[in-house]
């Protein structure tokens, strides 16, 4: 399973990532939004793992890219700070399928990627 | 009375003087006709002296006399502002007191006169004057005379009044060669004209600059200069100008996308016939107004928040939205946006943005160029469509292929078990060759699924070489052996030839270097009848880590057409049509051969002569394995007993199955449990606990998938689970993993294949068990509780036991967090609430992994704060907390490491 995962804290990010990948999944990490759109559009990666503020480009982007522009119906799951932003409800609208509330559970992760990989 | 007469009210005087200071303003006068009339009144009241005056500013210009040599005075000191504030005839009769005056008036310039009579000129325009008679005796104007006095100067302010009428005509004469009236009002400017000349047949233009010149400010002298300048070139630059001009109008209304320019404050001040006829508006409607009006105002304020977002900064949609990122960056800055027409049509467009700037480079406009995306839009749409449709197709393709491969492989799976099980029981010679027949025969329906799913596989990217340690030679032996008897069946020679040069071991694919050689001795034996078919391998080069080996199959068969040789690697394609029905054959073979080699970097050859026979080559590269590596892999070779007496429980509802897996399991010495779906393997792990299980992923009640999370995340049990399924969808081995399977084995298997797995999940399980000994070990090591403990529970739910990987994580914070502290601090002195936003928000997930709660605590406040565009007025002693918290965890992790 081909994973992409978004998320400009590097601290995080590596961890999700070994963990992840530990799980046996393909992780491709990306701090930058822009790049991580670029490479959305020339992969085809079976999930999509976002933070919401990146420099490059928003979570909410690469959302509606995704949905609007490429069609693809890849489940995307947000991460989101505890306190609801308008911003993330707005990317609930714009076609995410799940959110996941920081600092993130690894069990909780795991469980709604297989639920929507699953449904796939 | 005489006094009296002096008395002068000023404010009359004023309203009648005009400003005008020159005498040239009475250039225009008719003096012969004034001249005439003075003749006239002088013979009527046989007087000595009269004159005509027009005033201009203080001066009395006297623009008709006889009997006098003076040609003007002041107005000042005169009797002048007396007579023209009068409307009747002023006569002095007894003017001998008035000349002992002190100040006598200019106009009794001679003291012989005795008698002087006046009249105001008035209404000749602008301007006004006096007729005046004078005479050395005294006299006194009769009834009759004074009416003659009044009709003399009616008639001679008609005269003037006519004269000046002719001046403005003479004004608004814009035809003549030199304009004279320009000469006139602009008295004080330079006159420009212009005029071609033509000199040896070539035209010049000129420039003539006059300009009058005014001599003693007499009346009569007007002298004109003239300057002529050759012009000629100033005037070819200026219709090359107009022509460039006319140029780049014919360009910005001949394009066919549409260019609207705005000035700096996003005003549309032009658009082109293309943009015009984009949004059906006219010129008029567009000129002076601002382009949101053509745009969506929706989709105006989605793309404003996104670029909020994207520059950090918080915009309000308008003219930012379209122009800043050009501005910012300096560069085209290419957007799709929906234009909305007049009549209210939705058209999308690709609109380019650049800044016009003018040499001190200052932005002095915007320039937006737009394309109608509607062609290309409903194009890429179409292509998505395909590509989603291509990608539904394949995928049914996909399923489709591993449902009917589930199909055949269960039963196989029976059969081939069945069949290994058999031939270790005690059979006689014959019976022995008819299992070793069965079991080429079952072999061989597998490869040919295998075939079909390779393909599907390959197609779709998901086939991956593997590598690991193997006997070429051994290899190709059993190849040899499987195809021995089919070779024999044609009557054919089957040769086997070996180098004996080749390393011991090589690391590769086994399986796919099989099944390429299968496929090609597998045709060769097929089209050669009563020939020779030989498989051969050597060595072609060789370093310290690499090998290159050369597989050959060679036969002396029916051989193939030169115009076939390329397309014979197509799928579904063999030399002749009529091939397949002669020889069978799923016209895949060369196909999967190919793309095998390619991925193994390897290069395939063919050489063939119709009714000769046909040589396949491929050359594969592979890497060597070291001799220190040789020496483990023997000593690892499979020995149950290093695995001791395992307790198993096996997940599976095929009774079949159960039957064959019990047998190969028992045979190692293993204790077996059988249960026959999720639900009961769940209840079985509450009774008792296993050292391995053995999940089926389909089965009914509860599948593999459902049983081994409830496992993992309910019952938290790392008891290593290998998963058994005939269901090889592509991906689905990576899904076990996902879910937290610990190895995975394709039905059918060899007993060989099921040791294989169950001790690579045992080694790997206790070295898991040693490892999280370890950490616990580590942790138990921390600071007392008098410090902020460190708290790396959270991390290692990630991490899995692995250290290595923690102090990794460690070394980052240790690297990462003092630089986001100084920063952070840095932005609450500045008090710059989008920069502590920021950094508040990026700190805290690093924070969050160590669970520093306080800390975290914090930066939430501090944030949430900072977005509404406020700081507590505790902020700088508890950053002094918070910082000490941060630094004391970073000496610790310091510690750690």
């Amino acid at each position: 399973m081909k994973v992409i995962l978004c998320e400009d804290n590097d601290i995080l990010r590596k961890t999700l990532s070994f963990f992840l990948e530990s799980k046996g999944f393909n992780v491709t990490q990306f701090a930058n939004g822009r790049e991580a759109l670029i490479s959305i559009e020339q992969n085809n990666y079976d999930i999509i793992l976002t933070d919401i503020n990146m420099p490059g480009g928003s979570g909410m982007e690469i959302t509606q890219h995704v949905r609007s522009t490429l069609k693809r119906k890849t489940p995307i799951i947000i991460f989101t700070s505890s306190n609801i932003e308008q911003t993330e409800l707005e990317s609930f609208d714009l076609g995410a399928n799940e959110f996941i509330a920081k600092p993130v559970s690894p069990l909780v992760l795991l469980v709604r990627m297989n639920k929507l990989l699953n449904n796939q | 009375m005489n006094k009296k007469i002096l008395e002068i009210d000023k404010d009359r005087t004023n309203q009648f003087l005009p400003a005008s200071h020159n005498p040239i303003v009475f250039n225009w006068v008719d003096t012969v006709a004034l001249n005439n009339i003075s003749e006239l009144i002088v013979q009527f009241f046989n007087i000595p002296i009269t004159a005509i005056t027009l005033i201009n500013g203080n001066l009395q210009w006297l623009i008709s006399k006889i009997g006098l040599e003076l040609e003007y005075f002041s107005v000042e000191n005169s009797l002048t502002q007396y007579i023209i504030t009068n409307d009747g005839i002023v006569e002095l009769k007894d003017i001998s007191e008035i000349n002992n005056l002190k100040d006598a008036p200019s106009e009794l310039f001679n003291e012989n006169i005795q008698f002087f009579a006046s009249v105001r000129l008035s209404n000749i325009s602008e301007f006004t004057g006096t007729l005046f008679i004078a005479d050395f005796v005294p006299r006194k104007l009769t009834e009759t005379e004074k009416k003659a006095f009044n009709t003399f100067a009616s008639t001679i302010c008609s005269l003037l009044e006519l004269n000046q009428k002719k001046i403005y005509e003479l004004k608004n004469d814009h035809n003549l060669p030199i304009n004279i009236n320009s000469i006139i009002s602009n008295i004080s400017k330079d006159y420009q004209s212009l005029d071609s000349a033509s000199l040896n047949d070539k035209s010049y233009w000129l420039e003539i600059k006059t300009k009058p010149v005014f001599e003693d400010n007499k009346l009569q002298d007007i002298i004109i200069e003239s300057e002529v300048i050759d012009i000629t070139e100033k005037k070819i630059k200026e219709a090359n100008i107009l022509n460039l001009i006319s140029i780049q109008n014919s360009i910005f209304n001949a394009v066919s996308f549409a260019v609207i320019f705005t000035d700096v404050d996003g005003i549309i001040r032009r658009i082109n016939k293309a943009g015009l006829d984009l949004i059906e508006y006219s010129n008029d409607e567009v000129i002076g107004r601002r382009p949101d009006f053509i745009h969506d105002f929706v989709e105006v304020k989605e793309k404003t928040l996104a670029l909020s977002l994207e520059l950090g900064r918080t915009l309000i949609p308008g003219k930012d939205t379209f122009v800043l990122k050009a501005s910012l960056e300096n560069k085209v800055d290419v957007n799709e946006w929906t234009y909305i027409t007049k009549s209210g049509k939705r058209i999308p467009i690709l609109l380019s943005i650049t800044c016009v700037r003018n040499k001190e480079n200052e932005i002095i406009g915007y320039v937006g160029v737009a394309e109608d995306y509607r062609a290309k839009k409903q194009v890429q749409e179409e292509l998505i469509n395909a590509k989603n449709a291509a990608e539904t197709a394949a995928q049914a393709k996909n399923t489709f292929l591993a449902n009917m491969s589930h199909e055949i492989r269960t039963p196989l799976n029976a059969i081939i078990g069945f069949t290994e099980l058999l031939s270790q029981s005690n059979l006689d010679k014959l019976q022995q060759d008819f299992i070793n027949n069965i079991q080429v025969a079952g072999d061989y329906l597998l490869v040919i699924i295998n075939d079909i799913l390779d393909l599907s596989k390959i197609e779709s990217g998901q086939l991956v070489i593997e590598s690991y340690p193997f006997n070429i030679a051994t290899s190709l032996q059993h190849v040899y052996d499987l195809l021995k008897v089919k070779a024999s069946q044609n009557n054919n020679i089957f040769n086997l030839i070996i180098a004996d040069d080749l390393p011991e071991l090589i690391l590769g694919d086994k399986g796919r270097i099989n099944q390429i050689l299968v496929n090609l001795a597998g045709n060769a034996i097929k089209f050669t009848k009563n020939g020779s078919v030989t498989i051969s391998l050597k060595k072609i080069f060789e370093n310290v880590d690499t090998v290159i080996l050369q597989f050959s199959v060679k036969d002396t068969g029916i051989g193939i057409p030169k115009d076939k040789l390329e397309t014979i690697f197509e799928r579904f394609t063999q030399a002749e049509a009529s091939t397949t029905r002669k020889f069978g054959g799923s016209g895949l073979g060369l196909s999967i051969v190919k793309q095998l080699v390619a991925m193994q970097k390897g290069e395939l050859f063919v050489e063939s002569e119709l009714g000769e026979g046909s040589e396949f080559r491929c050359t594969i590269p592979f890497k060597k394995v070291d001799s220190e590596s040789i020496k483990n892999i023997q000593s690892n070779s499979f020995s149950t007993k290093s695995l001791g007496p395992l307790s198993i429980l096996l997940c599976e509802d095929n009774h079949l199955n159960q039957i064959l897996a019990k047998n190969v399991l028992q045979n190692f010495g293993f204790s077996l449990d059988i249960v026959n779906n999720g639900q009961e393997g769940i209840d079985a792990l509450a009774i008792r606990s296993y050292d391995i299980i053995l999940m089926d992923l389909q089965m009914p009640v509860m599948d593999g998938y459902q049983t081994t999370i409830y496992i993992r995340n309910t019952l938290k049990l790392k008891v290593p689970i290998i998963a058994m399924t005939a269901h090889s969808l592509v991906g689905e081995q990576q899904k076990c993993f996902e879910i937290g399977m610990n190895a995975y084995l394709a039905k059918p298997f060899k007993q060989i294949e099921l040791l294989e797995k169950i001790q690579s999940v045992v080694d790997k399980n206790s070295i898991i068990e040693r490892k999280m000994l370890d950490s616990t070990k580590e942790i138990s090591k921390l600071p007392s509780s008098s410090k902020p403990a460190l708290d790396l529970s959270y991390l290692e739910t990630f991490s899995d036991g692995n250290n290595e990987f923690i102090n990794q994580i460690i070394q980052l914070f240790i690297q990462e967090v003092p630089k986001d502290l100084t920063l952070l601090e840095q932005k609450i002195i500045e008090r710059d609430f989008k920069g502590i936003k920021s950094v508040a928000h990026h700190m805290r997930s690093s924070l969050e992994m160590f669970k520093l709660d306080n800390a975290v605590k914090f930066l939430r406040i501090t944030e949430q704060n900072a977005q509404n565009l406020s700081i507590s007025p505790n902020v700088e002693p508890d950053f002094e907390i918070f910082k000490k918290d941060i630094e004391l965890t970073l000496q610790l992790l310091s510690e750690k490491l």
